[in-house]
């Protein structure tokens, strides 16, 4: 694959990194001369020296045969700007945009970038997975975020402690895939009776998940 | 008029002034508190202290019945984003956004963005005062004549269309 | 009549593998007459370079026919040069993202004890000096020792 790498920073570089350790070729965009001239004199050249949001070096780092493009900078703006040029201008099959304010991978989505990755979000999940604040968890996103699997722990008192499985009314697009009782998982059943403790896997749309949250506990 | 302008800079506090002056409902978004000094005393709008590409802080400074987004910061990227953010997360129906790029403001107008290019206008401008004399290139804003209403969200805003609707709901 | 043999005086500097890389610009002239000094009556060779520079928009191994003639014709005509001088010489071409690196990392391959490069006077927009890009990456690089010879030119380098 041709990866187009833009942002030297922390990311672009482990990124890049690892990227050319399992064999695929990549162009980073960095602007900042010198950190872009210790990265190339320990990577080889690869890293051109300039605004990774204009064309002009887009082009120049060979954006029009790119594979992917990963816009990884530390700013939201940056990231945008860049994967809306390389898809308007040179029709990269797929953009990527790191987006630090989790509230913002909505509007990115809205803009068609393809995939939207939130660092702050992600360590989130890890630390709510430590400590259970929220009892509904994000796990993780599919499809660009609009397939969301959750986890929801009932307490005693989720609305739905006593009810049998068959008769929830899960919204639109919601599947409870797996149940984990007294730390196992145990098989999925219609007739099964929720208790609490229970703690339940589900599949759901980004366009139902309060919904799902509501049903499940209440809040 | 409702509308929100991003940046508090030279360019924004002008904007916001003159606009404020003409009788439209203005708020000043801006991430440094001191940026605000920049707005006349007799300024009557309102000022929000935040980041204009944060969907939150421009929900707080009324982006839901904005009539009109301008994004005056000095990065291009960032006006981009906010004005996009206003458009396709708030609705908003206008919004204008500064850039200093001739090649990205016209790759940005293609995607349903009015951009205003300050190059593009100072080039114009200077190229009319090399003609005609500086004192032509001043005055292209006319001050108010009339005076400014408050209070009263003017016909065909959403402001006007969401107070119709709550009326509606409240004798329904 | 008795001629006294003048003893051969030992040279100051000897090299055995001089890496010259071609530009195939009139830089080249004076790195190549340096080089047929250097080596003229040695037992040393020249390894003569060309690299063809590919940009990103295309992959590091496509084949440039042009790019590949131009430098067949560098090369050949440096040879003949050496060769006319009586100095053993070999030819190479290269690919590379930038020839810097490429001559660096060949000088490594082919041992070579000494890189001797051609540099055209050339300005920046502003009066600036221009090095380019390759002379000073090899510079910076090289564990042999480089010589850059920086050609004449008709500009003024100072005012007095």
């Amino acid at each position: 694959m041709y990866v187009v790498v833009i942002g030297g920073g922390n990311v672009g570089y482990y990124l890049t990194k690892e990227l050319l350790a399992a064999g695929h070729e990549v162009v980073m965009i960095e602007k900042d001369p010198s950190r872009a001239r210790v990265i190339a004199d320990e990577l080889g050249s690869i890293v051109v020296p300039n605004d990774g949001c204009e064309g002009r070096y887009q082009a120049e780092a060979g954006m029009a045969r790119a594979d992917v493009v990963a816009a990884v900078t530390g700013d939201d703006e940056d990231n945008l700007v860049a994967c809306q040029v390389a898809k308007m201008r040179f029709n990269v099959p797929r953009a990527i945009a790191r987006v630090n304010n989790p509230s913002n991978e909505e509007l990115f989505r809205r803009l068609a970038i393809d995939d939207t990755v939130s660092p702050t979000r992600s360590i989130l999940g890890v630390i709510e997975h430590d400590i259970p604040i929220h009892k509904l968890l994000h796990l993780a996103d599919l499809e660009g975020g609009e397939v969301q699997i959750v986890e929801a722990q009932l307490d005693a008192n989720a609305p739905v402690i006593g009810q049998e499985l068959r008769s929830l009314a899960l919204p639109e697009g919601s599947t409870v895939v797996v149940i984990v009782r007294d730390s196992r998982a145990i098989a999925i059943r219609p007739d099964l009776v929720l208790r609490a403790g229970d703690k339940l896997l589900a599949v759901t749309s980004a366009e139902h998940e309060a919904e799902l949250r509501t049903l499940l506990i209440g809040a | 008029m409702r509308v929100i302008i991003v940046g508090c800079g030279r360019v924004g506090a002008t904007t916001a002034a003159a606009l404020d002056a003409r009788g439209d409902h203005v708020t000043v978004v801006d991430p440094d508190q001191r940026a605000f000094s920049r707005l006349p005393s007799t300024f009557g709008g309102a000022t929000v202290r935040g980041s204009g590409t944060d969907a939150d802080i421009l929900r707080g400074a009324g982006a839901d019945l904005a009539d009109l987004l301008m994004a005056l910061t000095q990065g291009d990227n960032r006006n981009t984003m906010a004005a996009q953010l206003g458009k396709h997360v708030f609705g908003i129906p206008r919004v204008i956004a500064k850039i200093n790029d001739p090649v990205r403001a016209d790759a940005y107008r293609t995607l349903g963005l009015e951009t205003v290019c300050r190059t593009v206008i100072l080039a114009d401008a200077l190229v009319l005062a090399a003609t005609d004399g500086a004192d032509a290139t001043n005055g292209a804003v006319q001050p108010p004549t009339a005076e400014p209403r408050r209070g009263v969200p003017p016909p065909g805003s959403r402001a006007a269309a969401a107070s119709a609707r709550a009326m509606n709901e409240a004798e329904g | 009549m008795i001629f006294a043999r003048k003893e051969k005086r030992p040279a100051l500097l000897t090299f055995e593998r001089v890496l010259v890389p071609l530009a195939g610009t009139e830089a080249d002239d004076a790195s190549l007459r340096l080089t047929a000094m250097l080596l003229r009556g040695t037992e040393g060779t020249a390894l003569l370079l060309h690299v063809i520079e590919v940009p990103f928009e295309r992959q590091l191994d496509a084949q440039d026919p042009a790019a590949v003639a131009f430098a067949d014709e560098v090369l050949g005509r440096a040879e003949a040069f050496l060769t006319e001088h009586g100095v053993a010489a070999r030819t190479a071409i290269s690919q590379a993202r930038a020839a810097g690196a490429a001559i660096v990392d060949d000088a490594v391959a082919q041992r070579a004890d000494l890189i001797v490069i051609g540099l055209r006077y050339k300005k920046r927009f502003g009066g600036g000096w221009d090095a380019g890009r390759t002379v000073p990456y090899v510079m910076r690089n090289s564990r042999a020792p480089v010589w850059c010879l920086r050609v004449e030119t008709e500009e003024l380098a100072h005012t007095p």
